[in-house]
Formats: structure tokens, C-alpha cells, sequence
């Protein structure tokens, strides 16, 4: 085959001016053309096939990132020079900020990445994508603490060098994992692992001093569950029960445990167990005998327990405390002994004194009634002979037989006197109220109706009232002032002064006179019964009057004492115990 | 029975130098007529309630006044007045009794028991004397006793 062409030539006019012709074989071009026609349809078919592939390959790309946007974990990805290619929303999320075009210098203050400390800003040559871009293969813990990631993000890093098919570095990718919460989880699991540590170091320490403190009582202490189960068993506890815990029913303590009722023969019923009635929710002491193989003799013990309630008041088992109280009871018996002896020693005691005053009774009857009889035969007989044969009698015998009767009558007087302070410590006291001012002045006019030739002065000073017996009172004031009036018989104007002092907050009552007085070495002997300081030729007395004074004031708490000089008067002073100021 | 022979005094006296001098008294007191003495308790009560050797005595004829011991022998002067002072015949007898006891118990249980008098026997003759004398005076001459039918 052949193809011709021809071709016009024109001039400068563009007027065509010959033709030219060419003829051509064109069989080989024809083969060729259809080699092309041939080689187009194919071309054709693969562009059509190549459009089909672009569409896939876009629905695949944006398969891809509907992937990469949906994974937990941020994605980034650069080329050589740190131009990101990816840049997940997790990254978007998890850096705070997207991919921003600048140097990977800026990077570190651009996204604000810091070291795990949180404080010192990552370098750039740490940056796990930098180091991958460097072909290195990384996984590092940063922070990311930004504005937009407030207050930080705590991030795991795992970043890979890219090659490509030749194996030449051709870019970096890293994964970011947001473990913010984790670190989280971790801080607060070791601080709470710390705590424990802590609590549990404080528990222990509690438990070994609970422990050293049960350890170190002297009371036995012990605890049991709810089922019976001994919790607790102090040291002293073993050695007072002489076992330790044993695992048993509750039914079986009495027995195993040696327990006695009080009267140290019957078995202590188990239902009456102090433990087991604590655990029954009911507080309670009692006295229990312990008899076993492991306490010699056996002992006495106190117990009291109550139970273990929880919050909800819930019982949960019983506690029981108990000493040994073996000694304690013995010393109560021979408290009780001595006690049951003294009673009895108290109780023949009174009855030997209430014999001996019966017979002091007996006694005094029969001095006042037996005694003065053979008096009144010696004074009566003496008047009887006066009166029969008194002119018979001479002078002498006048005189003597009066001198008879002067000694019966005052025998007489002397037993009257010794029977009254005899009887004065035998009868009660019967304490009131008494005004003493009145008192006095009712004594001192009974003295005024004597029938006296001398003057006598009497000063009355201020006389509080007090408590005390108006009866032996009114005899202690009498015996006072006749002493006075008695001892003043000699001085021509005799004064007589009463008054009463405070001393020590105490009542004093004075009686003082300007007689005789007496010589103060001989001072003690002023009060006994029947001692007497003068003459009887010089005073008349029995010697029992003072006797009487001292006698009232102790048996009202008080005492009784004296000053004096001799010739230059007497004062006595006496006191009627605590209870006598108003 | 007549007046004249009626026992005015009924002196119970143990003690003999006592008797003597209140007998004495008495007579110096010329109230000496018609005076029974009787030296114990069981003596006084068999004349005042005319038994023993007393059984033909009337109980109506009872004495003026009784003086009375209260120390005794066989039954002591306040049983001797608590059964003077018991029985209704008897009660209106005035009774004084006469003693050395100075004892509170005595003189409270005398009171107690309805006696009309009660003297402490003085160691002192003269205050005896005179004791013994007012008495007599007192419960003989002065005093007037209710009439009792007899």
C-alpha cells in the first residue's frame, strides 16, 4: 500500500505556485498505524483502567483517614525535612493543637512538650518524631502541657523511621497514647499503696502494743467471737487459768477450764459462764473457783464481762476480764474472823463493863445507904447521951463526945461528895443549848442568900452561851465560885471575877479571885479527888469539889487549869470542847 | 374499934439504932402513941394486909401513915409499896418513905410508884430529929385523909 501526498507550495502572497507530490509505500505504515490504533485502544483501556484505580485509590485514602481519625491513638507522620503527612484527630486531641507548618525547631515550644519532670521544655533532639527522622526507633513518656491541654497530658511515644522501597529514610511516623489517666491511676494506686503501707505499719504497731499492754496486765484478759472463738488470751490470763485457748465449744469451757461456782464444789452450769453469757449480749460478774491439773490448790477468781457490740450494735462476741482474788479472800476470812472475834471480845467486854457498873451501882447503894447508918448511930447516940446524962457529964466529956459527932457528920458529907462525882461519870450527857450568863447569875444568887458578914465583890463579865449539860454545868459553876468564896474568906473585901476569853477561836470561861491562891508546883494535884492544897483546919472541903470541875469539862471535850500565886489569888479556866460556840 | 387504939404510924424499920432514934424523935415529938414497928418487908405487908400473925386485924384499920425503909430484908421497901399502892384498900395510905438512898433511881421509882413523901435520912441527929418530927406533925396532925367507909 501506498499513500500519496501532495502538498501546495505558495509564494510570498500565499498564491499557491506548484504542487508537490509525493507517493509513498506506505504498507509498513500501515502495519505501523495499525500497531497504534492498536497500541491507542490499549492506551485507552488503561487510562479507563487508571481512573478506575484513582477512584479506588481515593476511596481508599479517605477510608484510610476514616481509620486513622477513629483510632485512640494519635498518628503523625513527616517526610525528611518535618513536613507533617498525617495528622490524626486522636493526634489533634492528644497534642491539644493540629499539625502546624513550621521548622521542627519551633516544635517543642510550639506544642509545649516537657520532659516527664513536667518542668524542664523537651530538646529538640529528644523529640521522638526528630529522632525518627534521625532513624532511630524511640518510645518515650512526655508531657504536653499547653492551654488547650491543661493541666497537661502525660503521652507515650512510639515513633519509627520510614524508608521507602529502597530502603532509603524517607520520613518519621510516631504514635501518641494519652496516658494521662493511667499515670493517674498509677499516682493515686502508689499513693494508696503507700497509705496502706502506712496504716498497715501503724496497725501493726497498735497490735504489738495492744498486745504488750494485754501482755502486761495484771488482770487476765480474754476475747472470744461470736461462735466462741478465742480472739484474745492474755499472758496473764494463762497463768491465772493455767491453759491457753483451746479450740472448743463453748459448752466445753466450764469443764475443760476447771470452773467452780462460788461454793468451790458445784461445776459452774456453761450457760452461766461470764464469756458465754457476754456472748449472749448480757453484762455480768461473778466470783468463780478454778480447780485444774495447772493451778495447785485451785484459785478464786473475780470476773466481769460484756459483750462486743459493733457500730450497728450488733453482737459479735464477749470479752471477760478476772483476777485472782485467792488472797483477797482469804484476808476477808480472817478480816471476818477478827471482826467475829472482836464482836465477841466487844460483846463480853460491855458485859463485863455493864457488870462492873452494876456492881459500881450496887456498891455506891450500898455506901450511901449501909454507910451512913452506923454515922447516924454515932451521931444520934452522942446527942442521945447529951441530952439523957449531959448534966452528969463533965466539960471534957462535953467536948468529946461533940468531937464524935463533928467526924461522923463530916464522914458523912465526905460520902455524900465521893457518891456524887462517882455517879457524875456514870449518867449521861444530855447537851443543850445553855446561857451561860443566866446560869451564873442564878448560882451566884442561891450564894447570895448565905448569910455572909464580908463583902464580896463580884465582877460579871460578858458569858457566851454554849452547848453542854445545864445540870453538871450548874455544878461545875457552883463548885467554882464557893471555891472562890471559899478561898477569899480571909481578905476583907474579897472580889470575885467571871468573865471569858477567846483563845484559839475557843471559848474560854474564867473564874478568878483574890484569895489565897496556892503554890503552882503544886498545881497538879488541884484536881484529883480528894487532894486538897490547905488545911482543913484553915478551909473547910472535902477535896472533891475541883475533882467534880475537871470531871465536867472532860466529859464535855474540855479541860479545866489554873494560875495562882500564893496570897495573891487564883484563876481557873476551863473549856467545853469543839462543839461549844453558837 | 375505937380511935384511941388505932395504929396512927407504921414505922418498918430493919435497922435497930434507926428504930431507936426514930422512936425517940417520935416520942420527943410526943406522936409516939400507937406506933407498929415492923423489922422487915414481909412483916409490913402481913400487918397491912392482916395476914400471918396479923389475921385477926380488919384491913379497914388501916394505919395513918406508914414509914418505910426502902433497904430491906425479905421484901424490899418499894415491893412493899407498889403492893400498898397496888390494892385498892390500901392505895389512899399515905406512905413516906424514909431512907439513906440517895440514889435517882430510887426516888424516881418511888414517885413512880405513888409515894407521898420521900426522905433522905441525914447523917446529922438533930436534922434526923427534926425530919422524923415534921413527919409525924405533918401526916398526923395537918393532914387530912379522904374518909373511907369502914
Amino acid at each position: 500500500m501506498f499513500l500519496t501526498r501532495v502538498l501546495p507550495v505558495k509564494d510570498s502572497e500565499g498564491h499557491v505556485t506548484r504542487w508537490l507530490g509525493t507517493n509513498t509505500d506506505i504498507s509498513e505504515r500501515k502495519q505501523a498505524e495499525e500497531r497504534l490504533a492498536k497500541l491507542a485502544t490499549e492506551l485507552a483501556q488503561q487510562a479507563e483502567d487508571l481512573a478506575h484505580s484513582r477512584g479506588d485509590l481515593e476511596a481508599q485514602t479517605a477510608m484510610l483517614k476514616l481509620i486513622l481519625d477513629s483510632m485512640g491513638e494519635g498518628l503523625i507522620a513527616a517526610d525528611r525535612e518535618g513536613n507533617f503527612l498525617l495528622w490524626n484527630d486522636a493526634a489533634n486531641q492528644i497534642m491539644g493543637r493540629g499539625a502546624a507548618d513550621i521548622p521542627t525547631e519551633e516544635w517543642t515550644p510550639h506544642y509545649q512538650v516537657f520532659l516527664p519532670d513536667g518542668i524542664t521544655p523537651c530538646p529538640i533532639h529528644s523529640l521522638p518524631l526528630v529522632r525518627a527522622l534521625q532513624g532511630e526507633s524511640v518510645q518515650v513518656q512526655l508531657i504536653v502541657q499547653s492551654p488547650e491541654t491543661a493541666p497537661g497530658r502525660f503521652v507515650e511515644i512510639t515513633a519509627r523511621p520510614l524508608n521507602d522501597a529502597r530502603g532509603s529514610l524517607c520520613g518519621g511516623v510516631a504514635v501518641l497514647h494519652d496516658i494521662t489517666e493511667r499515670k493517674r491511676s498509677e499516682a493515686e494506686l502508689a499513693r494508696h499503696a503507700e497509705e496502706l503501707a502506712h496504716s498497715r505499719q501503724a496497725l501493726e504497731t497498735q497490735t504489738l502494743m495492744l498486745e504488750s499492754v494485754l501482755d502486761s496486765m495484771a488482770e487476765g484478759l480474754v476475747a472470744a467471737d461470736a461462735d466462741g472463738k478465742f480472739l484474745i488470751w492474755n499472758r496473764a490470763a494463762q497463768s491465772i487459768v493455767g491453759y491457753g485457748p483451746a479450740d472448743l465449744r463453748i459448752q466445753e469451757w466450764s469443764a475443760h477450764y476447771g470452773q467452780y461456782l462460788a461454793d468451790g464444789i458445784t461445776p459452774l452450769p456453761a450457760e452461766q459462764n461470764p464469756l458465754a453469757r457476754a456472748i449472749r449480749g448480757e453484762a455480768c460478774a461473778a466470783e468463780i473457783f478454778l480447780r485444774n491439773p495447772e493451778v495447785a490448790g485451785g484459785i478464786w477468781i473475780e470476773a466481769s464481762a460484756s459483750p462486743l457490740r459493733d457500730t450497728d450494735g450488733v453482737v459479735r462476741g464477749g470479752v471477760v476480764a478476772f483476777r485472782d482474788i485467792t488472797q483477797r479472800r482469804a484476808d476477808e476470812r480472817e478480816i471476818r474472823k477478827l471482826n467475829d472475834e472482836l464482836e465477841i471480845r466487844v460483846v463480853e467486854r460491855t458485859a463485863q463493863l455493864e457488870a462492873a457498873n452494876k456492881e459500881l451501882e450496887a456498891f455506891s447503894y450500898s455506901v450511901s445507904h449501909d454507910l451512913r447508918a452506923p454515922l447516924r448511930a454515932m451521931d444520934g447516940f452522942s446527942q442521945a447521951v447529951l441530952e439523957d446524962f449531959g448534966p452528969q457529964l463533965p466539960d471534957e466529956g462535953h467536948r468529946q463526945l461533940q468531937t464524935i459527932r463533928k467526924g461522923a457528920q463530916r464522914m458523912g458529907v465526905l460520902i455524900d461528895d465521893l457518891l456524887r462525882f462517882s455517879q457524875l461519870g456514870r449518867q449521861p450527857l444530855h447537851k443543850k443549848t445553855v446561857e451561860i450568863a443566866t446560869l451564873v447569875r442564878a448560882v451566884l444568887a442561891d450564894f447570895s442568900t448565905q448569910q455572909e458578914e464580908r463583902q464580896i465583890k463580884i465582877c460579871l463579865g460578858d458569858l457566851p452561851s454554849c452547848q453542854c449539860d445545864p445540870a453538871l454545868l450548874r455544878q461545875l459553876w457552883v463548885n467554882l465560885i464557893s471555891n472562890a468564896r471559899k478561898y477569899t474568906s480571909k481578905r476583907e473585901q474579897a472580889v470575885v471575877e467571871i468573865g471569858c476569853i477567846q483563845q484559839n477561836g475557843e471559848n474560854v470561861y474564867f473564874v478568878r479571885d483574890n484569895g489565897a491562891g496556892f503554890d503552882m508546883r503544886y498545881a497538879d494535884k488541884l484536881f484529883g479527888v480528894f487532894q486538897r492544897l490547905h488545911l482543913v483546919d484553915e478551909y473547910e472541903g472535902t477535896g472533891v469539889g475541883l475533882a467534880i470541875v475537871h470531871q465536867v469539862t472532860k466529859r464535855h471535850g474540855g479541860r479545866v487549869w489554873a494560875e495562882a500565886e500564893v496570897d495573891r489569888g487564883a484563876t481557873f479556866y476551863f473549856t467545853l470542847g469543839g462543839d461549844t460556840r453558837q | 374499934m375505937s380511935e384511941a387504939n388505932a395504929v396512927e404510924v407504921l414505922l418498918v424499920e430493919d435497922n435497930p439504932d434507926d428504930l431507936e432514934l426514930a422512936l425517940r424523935s417520935l416520942r420527943k415529938a410526943k406522936l409516939a402513941n400507937h406506933i407498929h414497928v415492923a423489922r422487915d418487908g414481909a412483916e409490913a405487908l402481913d400487918f397491912i394486909f392482916c395476914e400471918g400473925p396479923h389475921s385477926a386485924r380488919k384491913i379497914t384499920d388501916t394505919p395513918r401513915v406508914i414509914l418505910l425503909d426502902l433497904k430491906l430484908p425479905k421484901v424490899d421497901g418499894l415491893e412493899v409499896l407498889r403492893r400498898v399502892k397496888g390494892d385498892p384498900r390500901t392505895k389512899i395510905i399515905p406512905v413516906v418513905v424514909l431512907t439513906s438512898s440517895k440514889e435517882q433511881s430510887d426516888i424516881v421509882e418511888s414517885y413512880g410508884l405513888g409515894v407521898n413523901s420521900y426522905i433522905v435520912k441525914p447523917v446529922n441527929f438533930e436534922r434526923f430529929a427534926d425530919a422524923v418530927a415534921n413527919l409525924g406533925l405533918y401526916w398526923l396532925l395537918l393532914n387530912q385523909p379522904p374518909k373511907v367507909a369502914k
